[in-house]
């Protein structure tokens, strides 16, 4: 028997035994139903989360982001990206300078996908991806609280989304035109420009944007 | 669970494209009938994921109302399932992170005292030291373990839900079953009879 046998054999075994982690019950579909419709009913109310949960999204996003960064200093569509400000910042400024930094570069590849002048490789689509998992923080982020940004992200998130999964060989005309109606029947890239700071700032604390 | 044939697929997508033109044409009918579509299989996810039923239900209903609100602006006509998945486990993995972090913070509160799942110390050993392994996985090994060995996702669906490229999740797999058999190997007579 060979190495590859023997760990396709205890692999087996591995699935068998793990069947009952976390064997789920049969759904509660009529609860579940009725809490869905009464919540899209009521007016939406958003929670805002405990501080101390902020230095850990803000971390992350940073991570992400100097990710990207490097990957625009690469080679790829790389706008300018504004500085952190000289005004005395607030407690949130990192994931606030991560936000914008995050936004610009949406902004330009979003805009690379409505012009058609952007290549859907392999490249292009580890962007789109990248920038997928940092919407998907911000939105669990206290900046994700807001509810204008909080509207754009969940705009950003379906539509970066839609992009991290064309297809490159096939050109994906076809699905970059769905996605591009989608762009402009939701107003995405005028509402992400006016979320970008003009100047050379982080974006505007809560309220501002 | 067996893969989806594509016959199957095919008439899934054709009909999850028409009830969701209804949907967006005002039809509640329709919007009931796409959830009773899609909700066992993305509640088994999010439960499998989540452990705990109060979780998984409060997880599936945030997927549903947040897919339903952003349904006018879906325009990946052929992949709402792939769309549907991202957005769930996008909403498990936001709200499983929560959940950790305020344990944690709550733990620390009690001094460090252990949080012990007394229901689990009557179970065989193999057994239970499985699950401590599995929940012991990095986030992205335990979700593509979960996805593909417990609930039959194909490393394409996996990709598509959680916006990686085909080859991470497989890599990610092979990675989490290693360590997996790593746990186990106390247990080596026992687990590979």
């Amino acid at each position: 028997m060979t190495v590859d046998d023997r760990d396709e054999m205890l692999d087996a075994r591995l699935r068998e035994l793990a069947r009952d982690y976390h064997e789920p019950p049969t759904p509660p579909r009529e609860e579940m139903w009725a809490a869905i419709a009464a919540r899209r009913a009521a007016p939406r109310v958003l929670v805002r989360r405990r501080p101390w949960t902020w230095g850990l999204a803000a971390a992350a996003v940073l991570v992400v982001g100097i990710g990207l960064g490097r990957w625009s200093a690469r080679g790829g569509p790389s706008p300018a990206v504004p500085a952190v400000a000289d005004a005395p910042a607030p407690t949130d400024a990192p994931l606030r300078v991560a936000a914008t930094q995050y936004l610009t570069r949406a902004e330009a590849l979003l805009t690379g996908v409505r012009s058609g002048s952007v290549p859907v490789d392999a490249q292009f689509l580890a962007s789109a991806r990248e920038l997928l998992s940092m919407t998907r923080l911000l939105l669990d982020s206290p900046l994700g609280q807001d509810p204008q940004l909080h509207e754009l992200l969940e705009d950003l998130e379906l539509v970066l989304a839609q992009v991290a999964q064309l297809e490159p060989a096939a050109g994906g005309t076809q699905d970059l035109d769905l996605i591009t109606d989608g762009l402009n029947q939701r107003g995405v890239l005028p509402r992400l420009r006016s979320a970008i700071p003009a100047g050379p700032t982080a974006l505007a604390p809560r309220g501002d944007l | 669970m067996q893969d989806p044939t594509p016959a199957f697929e095919l008439r899934s997508a054709v009909d999850d494209r028409d009830l969701i033109a209804r949907v967006r044409a005002g039809d509640g009918a329709a919007e009931r009938l796409l959830y009773d579509r899609h909700v066992d299989r993305v509640f088994r996810l999010v439960y499998r994921l989540a452990g705990d039923p109060d979780l998984a239900r409060d997880l599936t209903q945030d997927t549903f109302v947040r897919v339903f609100e952003k349904l006018g602006s879906f325009r990946g006509e052929s992949a709402f399932s792939t769309w549907l998945h991202s957005v769930a486990t996008s909403v498990a993995l936001n709200g499983l992170r929560r959940v950790r972090r305020l344990r944690r913070y709550e733990a620390d509160l009690a001094d460090g005292a252990a949080v012990a799942d007394r229901s689990r110390e009557a179970e065989p050993d193999l057994k239970l030291r499985l699950r401590q392994a599995i929940d012991g996985l990095s986030e992205g090994y335990r979700t593509v373990f979960v996805m593909h060995e417990l609930e039959g996702y194909t490393h394409e669906e996996i990709a598509g839900a959680l916006g990686v490229e085909v080859g991470t999740s497989k890599a990610q797999l092979s990675r989490a079953r290693a360590r997996l058999r790593e746990a186990l190997a106390d247990f080596a007579g026992e687990w590979t009879r």
